[in-house]
């Protein structure tokens, strides 16, 4: 079978440069996947992405699609024809299902029978034919959240198109996709080489771009930027701060690489460094250099987009546009340290947090009132956590936040430190906001999770009290990540405390809020929102459905005691005994479900009759002894081994023991033993459910 | 002092038939919370009568009890309220002591600790026995309708106020009808 390369390359307008990567990969996944459903085989595939293209290059695609057989079953020999052996309409109809007459159609013998049956090899049909359609669908298939439309046409796509390029083997496949004709031309860097290419094979692609000066492969583009930036900055022996996320971004906005070192003044670096990163990185696509003591050092690395003719003027230009950025930054900067953190209150009265739920004044007040209430479990000084909690936004309302929304915290931990307040107060700004983002870093000090911890709960509590709560993938407010981050700090942190007491405070807060009108079961709602986040969390770190299952069944509503719970049945179900230990309980709860007085059973020693009854008894008072106080100190998986050495006797007692005798005092003594049992395991967890 | 007196279980959190036996069982009716906190901020001293048979049934012991009353207090102060005092009946109806509701021991308890008289204070309850008490010793009783078993009130009875749960009963003691 004939087998050839293909290349599908869409020329555009600049692409949205944080999606490029993923726009690719995605049209080239699309594409695999619309071939392989097409059975069309080929060898490898690979996608190219610049901000002027995206391409997908096919080796080895075969130019016809299998023969394929088609068999369809009809009615049974027996029902097909009459005693005459005229068709039935029954046979008749399926003849004329399938298209032929009924001595087209075959006879399939199996084991059950005979049946009539339509047999048809059909012919694969062509690249040429399958392939237009096939990329139109794998094209509108790609994730656009704002399509574009262009000149007059009806088309829609990210970025005006200009030319598409369709080539099997030395043929072009015409087409019309996303309102070009398909053909061979292509073009290379709009400035270093805008001419057109004509591409005779597919095999042309990859050697005549790099000619015009473009590297359409996004891998190797992003590799010879960072090995301009390591070389640049060997040179002023530093080192290059890489952040590979602005590594990508600055991959996708450039199609032929060049890294130019720059300078700024030294008198910038008084700044923070955080301050001078977000102006230059995040703003300025920059790479910043710093010593081998992790100090900023005041030089910097563009990454242009051609080779110049007169590389001074273009590093000038940076240079300059730089030094303006930085200047504001410092401007902002000045401003902002004249004045305490504390005169921002003013401000913070004037802005909205949310309509019915006050100014962000109010939130920094009920921030306080929760930090102050966490001051005592999380041992902290009560005035300093109130001060935290008023703090807690000022930042927000300077003009280095202003103009740098990501410095949120950051500037507030600047700010406090300046200003002379206590250290751990400076680190609690800037660590309220984590975790940012799941498997982010959580706060580290103490005062740091107390304000953490307020202002989800505060978040939770106030939305909630809205009615703004969480429906399918709808979450504006990111309240499923604060409940997360919630519950993360209370585990990690090994905070026992009550879910239902920090959302009982949160909502308190909001208890005199006159255009709120509070449901009763609010507290019930949001714990149980929190509590199945936990759930979840639980579930992608892998933790088996039943363990959770097991745990959750308690009710237990203090996150870090659920956690101590998950880690002691985990333990606890790798053990030999487990299996059998958990089908036990399983028997005795159903056993006891069935019993109309539940409460009443009542252990009475002298009606024990059988050994393994009394065995049994005696362990379990044994192990009654040594378990309680280990688990009343939350030492779960001490408790969990010791309930699993009952296994034997429990074992034995099923073997040996009729537990639904007709003596009844016997049999509710039984049931009481079993009740035991099962309350001990409770104690822990609802191990019944294992599976 | 404005003191009133509560019913616990199916007052203040879910009765159960299987007992409250540890602070995991212990949950609030919703409402109740803000209930109480509501009091508090009127002025109000709150005090609890009890039944608690489940001690002598050998189902939980006085320390799980205390326990659970201390979860109960936390939620009361983080909403805002506070229990002042909890009087408890630890005996089991077999006993025939003096305090089992509808017995008025417990009220007479409270009566002597805060040294006032019973006469009109308002005692909140789930059950027709808890309304039998409180007429015993000349309180004002009030039914809330968060009970397991739905209070049957006698024909002759039909003055005593009922409300749907602890929420609305307070609702009604502070802001007074004028």
């Amino acid at each position: 079978m004939l087998k050839q390369d293909l290349l599908f390359e869409i020329g555009c307008e600049e692409l949205p440069p944080k999606n490029l990567k993923r726009l690719a990969e995605t049209l080239a996944y699309n594409i695999q996947q619309a071939l392989q459903k097409a059975e069309l085989n080929f060898s490898a595939l690979q996608c190219f992405a610049t901000p002027r293209r995206l391409a997908v290059y096919i080796k080895e695609l075969a130019s016809v699609q299998p023969e394929r057989m088609i068999e369809r079953r009809g009615p049974a020999l027996a029902a097909a024809f009459d005693k005459e052996g005229h068709p039935t309409p029954a046979c008749q109809g399926f003849a004329k299902s399938c298209g032929v007459e009924v001595d087209e159609l075959i006879k399939q013998e199996t084991e059950k029978g005979a049946w009539l049956a339509f047999r048809q090899i059909q012919k694969g049909q062509n690249v040429h034919e399958l392939m237009p359609e096939l990329l139109q669908h794998a094209v509108m298939a790609l994730p656009i959240a704002k399509p574009m439309r262009w000149g007059s046409s009806e088309v829609q796509f990210v970025r005006p198109v200009h030319w598409v390029v369709l080539l099997y083997g030395n043929e072009v496949i015409p087409a019309a996709i996303l309102g070009q004709s398909t053909g061979r031309i292509s073009y290379g860097h709009r400035f270093l080489h805008p001419e057109a290419l004509k591409l005779d094979t597919p095999a042309d692609y990859l050697p005549s771009l790099r000619q015009a000066y473009v590297e359409p492969d996004f891998a190797k583009r992003r590799e010879l930027i960072r090995e301009q930036l390591l070389t640049l900055a060997k040179q002023c022996e530093a080192q290059v701060i890489i952040d590979e996320n602005l590594l990508n971004e600055v991959t996708s906005i450039v199609e032929w690489p060049t890294a130019l070192l720059c300078n700024f003044a030294a008198k910038f670096l008084t700044l923070p460094k955080e301050a001078i990163i977000t102006a230059l990185q995040s703003h300025q696509k920059c790479f910043m250099l710093a010593n081998q003591q992790d100090e900023l050092l005041p030089h910097f690395i563009t990454v242009s987009n051609l080779i110049s003719r007169d590389v001074a003027q273009v590093i000038q230009g940076n240079e300059r546009v730089v030094k303006a950025r930085l200047s504001d930054a410092d401007f902002f900067y000045q401003t902002d340290s004249q004045q305490p953190l504390e005169a921002y209150f003013t401000q913070l009265k004037q802005v909205v947090f949310q309509e019915k739920l006050g100014s962000l004044f109010h939130k920094a007040e009920r921030l306080a009132r929760l930090c102050t209430s966490l001051a005592e479990p999380l041992q902290l000084n009560k005035d300093l956590a109130k001060q935290a909690g008023m703090l807690a936004k000022t930042d927000l309302m300077t003009q280095m936040v202003g103009e740098f929304p990501e410095l949120q915290g950051i500037m507030g931990y600047y700010y406090a430190k300046q200003q002379g307040q206590p250290i751990e107060l400076a680190n609690a700004l800037q660590e309220q906001y984590l975790p940012r983002f799941s498997g982010d870093v959580l706060p580290e000090s103490s005062l740091g999770c107390a304000l953490a911890l307020a202002d989800r709960l505060d978040s939770l509590a106030g939305m909630f009290a809205v009615g703004e709560i969480p429906t399918g993938d709808k979450d504006p407010f990111g309240l499923r990540r604060a409940a997360v981050g919630l519950v993360r700090i209370l585990i990690e942190k090994q905070l026992p405390l009550d879910l239902m007491v920090l959302l009982t405070q949160a909502l308190a807060n909001y208890q005199t809020y006159p255009n709120l009108n509070l449901k009763p079961n609010l507290t019930e709602q949001l714990q149980g929102f929190v509590l199945e986040r936990l759930r979840a969390w639980y579930l992608e770190q892998g933790i088996a459905t039943d363990t959770v299952q097991a745990v959750f069944a308690k009710q237990i509503t203090i996150p870090y005691d659920i956690h101590l719970r998950i880690q002691a049945v985990q333990t606890f179900r790798v053990l030999p005994e487990a299996a059998a230990l958990a089908a036990a309980n399983k028997r005795v709860s159903n056993l006891l479900s069935k019993q109309q007085n539940q409460t009443n059973f009542i252990l009475n020693e002298a009606l024990l009759q059988e050994p393994a009854e009394y065995e049994l008894f005696k362990h379990l008072q044994a192990t009654q002894q040594q378990v309680e106080p280990l688990s009343a100190r939350a030492q779960y998986g001490q408790a969990m081994q010791l309930l699993a050495g009952l296994g034997k006797v429990v074992d034995e007692f099923f073997d040996k023991v009729m537990i639904m005798v007709e003596d009844e005092p016997v049999k509710q003594n039984r049931l009481a033993l079993l009740n035991h049992l099962r309350q001990l395991f409770l104690q822990v967890a609802d191990i019944s459910l294992l599976q | 002092m404005k003191l009133i007196i509560l019913d616990r279980d199916g007052v203040i959190n879910y009765d159960s038939e299987h007992y409250i036996k540890s602070p995991a069982e212990w949950l609030p009716i919703p409402g109740s919370l803000e209930a109480l906190a509501k009091l508090t901020q009127a002025g109000w001293t709150i005090a609890i009568a009890t039944n608690q048979s489940g001690i002598a049934r050998g189902l939980y012991t006085h320390e799980i009890l205390a326990d659970i009353h201390t979860k109960m207090q936390t939620l009361v102060v983080a909403a805002g309220g506070k229990i002042d005092s909890i009087f408890y009946c630890p005996h089991h109806p077999d006993e025939h002591c003096h305090c089992r509701k509808p017995q008025p021991g417990l009220l007479e308890q409270i009566a002597a600790h805060y040294a006032v008289s019973l006469a009109g204070i308002p005692f909140i309850g789930d059950r027709w026995t808890d309304v039998e008490t409180a007429l015993a010793v000349g309180c004002s009783p009030i039914l809330v309708e968060t009970s397991l078993i739905k209070a049957q009130i006698p024909v002759t009875e039909q003055k005593i106020p009922v409300f749907t749960n602890l929420l609305q009963a307070v609702n009604g003691l502070v802001k007074p009808h004028w």
